[in-house]
Parts: structure tokens; C-alpha cells; sequence
């Protein structure tokens, strides 16, 4: 990210995005009733090829994308992604049910796409109320499938911003993965906005 | 298309109150939520609590306004972000079909700007996920009346 932004606009990007994990992981403790770890939000700009073999190498052929787009200050996508078996484990943890779910039908698709509404809705919330704007946010969708496949799917967005925030499931073994993916006018407004909120803090 | 998932329907009474009636007997709720784990979520919460308070379920603006015609709801939870409509956008045809009803935003938009413009519409707002404690402080405001 270094070469993109400044450190002080990436403790600036790391502060906004940390608060609206730390909503995302309330939010998802009150839906599956219990603890939810989350790490530091990570942040990193790759081109779209470097970060289709970065998810590739994290999550192999068998992903499962929960996304959004949004616009606003900046327009961009954020996605909720987990590998097929934290899928399945969420699935059943969201369902409260005590049966393993081997497949996604209908009815798993519609509670993991709940949830990701509920997460990353959370998640950028953080920016709105930040930067004093409004940011509108699409119905969420589901994919699975490679990585490869979903990613490129994102059409527009050549450079990406990824925000890695992984969140562990307390006694489930769920791991998550949030990301957002901007295309280049949108990471310079993103660093603009970060820059006025920093000119407001000092 | 909208869902009965109570009790069979009465006829609404003439008068409907805003605060919830001690016990909530057979208070009619509508829940408008395009995603089907929401609308399990709310319906189980209410009926675990009143298990003679009739749920009608609507998946968007179009289903909730016909059962809002069929039988005028005494309390409504609404989502925000919805297909067609959005919630808020759907809060004054409500008020028309259903004048009496208390209107609650359910929804996973927590933004400040989300959340004064349903305070500015004269709604309750609820962060997603709906649980156990948000139904509860939210029945004991309705009974309150508040």
C-alpha cells in the first residue's frame, strides 16, 4: 500500500475499517450467539491479476462469495468470502441447527446472503458515518465457485484495495474473510476522504 | 405474494392501538424482509413470546401493501434494503393503508444517516440481527407506548 498512500493515510484507513469490523463482529456474535475473534484489518492495493492468485493461493478452487456494491464517496464492491467448508459450518450455526449441512440449497443460500448483508452492510457503515455521506449499498449476492471465476466477475476494477479482516467463529472453526475491491478513481477518493478526515483531526 | 405464519386471520379491530396490549394477545404483525432467515428470525422471536400474536410475513413493498390491505397490522417491522422499494421509501404508503401501526426498521443498514431518517419518519430502528433482548426492550416500548 506504501506506494499508493501515505502511513498516515494508511493508520487513517486501518482506524476507519477497524471500527466497522468491530460492528461486523458484534453483529455476527448476536446472529450466531458467540464470541467472534477478528484481526486488525490489513490493508493492500494489488492489480486485479495479483489479487485473483492471492485469493486463489488463500482459498484454492472452492469459495464462497457473499457481495455488495456501493456508491457514494467511492464506488466499489465489498465482498464477504469464506471457503466452502466455513460456509457450510456458518450455514448451520445461522439455521441453529444441530444436522451438518453437506450442500447449499436454497434456504443455506438465503441465510449465508443474509448474513453477508448484515456484515458488510456493518463494515461500511464505517465510512459513511466517518465522512459524514451516505453510502448506498446494492441488494447482496451470492456466488461459489474458483476464485478466478468470481473474481473476474468484477468488471471495472483493474487496481483493488483489499481490506483483509479475518474473523474466527469461537468453537466453530469459521474463518471469514472481508474485502473491498475499488477501482482507481475510487481509491483516490478514498485517500482524499481519508485526508480530510485527517485535517479534521488535527 | 405474502405469507400467514400465525394463527388463522380475524377480522381487524376497528381501532388499533399503537402500544402493544398487556400480553400481546392477538396482535397482528407484519414483517416486510426480503430474506427468508430475517423473516424465520422475527417470526420465531415474536411467536416464542406471544404465541396468539398472528404473523403475516411479505417479502417487499408490493406483498406487504396487499396484506396491509387484507388486514391492517398493529405493528410492523420493516427492512431497509429491500428489492424495488426500500423500506423507508415505503413508510408513508404504510401510514395511509395502516394509520394505527407502530413501524420498526429492522435493518443491516446501521448508517447515522439511515437511522435519522426513520427517527425524522416517526419509526423505532433496530440494528440487525434481530435477537432475543432487541424483541424484548422492543415489546416493552410498545406496551409502554413510547
Amino acid at each position: 500500500m506504501s506506494n499508493f498512500f501515505t502511513a498516515e493515510e494508511s493508520d487513517a484507513f486501518t482506524e476507519i475499517f477497524n471500527i466497522g469490523a468491530g460492528k461486523a463482529a458484534l453483529a455476527m456474535s448476536e446472529l450466531l450467539d458467540a464470541p467472534i475473534a477478528f484481526t486488525v484489518p490489513f490493508c493492500v492495493v494489488l492489480p486485479l491479476d495479483e489479487a485473483t492468485s492471492y485469493f486463489q493461493r488463500r482459498f484454492g478452487t472452492d469459495i464462497c462469495i457473499i457481495s455488495q456494491d456501493f456508491s457514494g464517496p467511492f464506488d466499489g464492491a465489498a465482498l464477504l468470502m469464506f471457503h466452502h467448508e466455513s460456509s457450510l459450518k456458518l450455514a448451520q450455526a445461522a439455521l441453529r441447527t444441530e444436522e451438518a449441512i453437506e450442500a447449499i440449497t436454497e434456504m443455506e443460500r438465503e441465510a449465508l446472503t443474509e448474513i453477508g448483508n448484515i456484515i458488510l452492510n456493518a463494515c461500511l457503515s464505517s465510512f459513511g458515518d466517518l465522512l459524514e455521506r451516505e453510502v448506498a449499498t446494492s441488494l447482496p449476492r451470492y456466488a461459489a465457485g474458483p476464485s478466478s471465476a468470481i473474481l473476474h466477475n468484477t468488471r471495472g476494477f483493474d487496481l483493488v484495495l483489499i481490506v483483509k479482516v479475518d474473523f474466527n467463529v469461537e468453537g466453530r472453526d469459521i474463518e471469514g474473510y472481508v474485502t473491498f475491491v475499488l477501482n482507481v478513481d475510487s481509491v483516490a477518493a478514498f485517500r482524499d476522504a481519508a485526508n480530510r478526515l485527517l485535517e479534521k483531526l488535527h | 405474494m405474502y405469507l400467514l405464519a400465525g394463527s388463522s386471520l380475524q377480522q381487524p379491530s376497528a381501532v388499533r392501538p399503537t402500544a402493544l396490549r398487556e400480553g400481546g394477545l392477538s396482535e397482528m404483525f407484519l414483517i416486510i424482509d426480503d430474506s427468508r432467515l430475517a423473516r424465520m428470525m422475527a417470526v420465531g422471536l415474536i411467536t416464542e413470546r406471544y404465541p396468539d400474536a398472528r404473523v403475516v410475513e411479505a417479502i417487499d413493498a408490493e406483498s406487504a401493501l396487499t396484506a396491509a390491505r387484507d388486514a391492517p397490522p398493529d405493528h410492523i417491522l420493516l427492512d431497509h434494503n429491500m428489492p424495488g422499494t426500500a423500506g423507508l421509501d415505503l413508510v408513508d404508503t404504510l401510514r395511509d393503508v395502516a394509520p394505527g401501526a407502530s413501524i420498526t426498521l429492522v435493518t443491516a443498514n446501521i448508517q447515522s444517516s439511515i437511522r435519522e431518517r426513520a427517527e425524522a419518519f416517526g419509526c423505532r430502528f433496530i440494528a440487525k440481527p434481530l435477537t432475543a433482548e432487541k424483541v424484548d426492550a422492543l415489546f416493552a416500548d410498545l406496551k409502554a407506548g413510547t
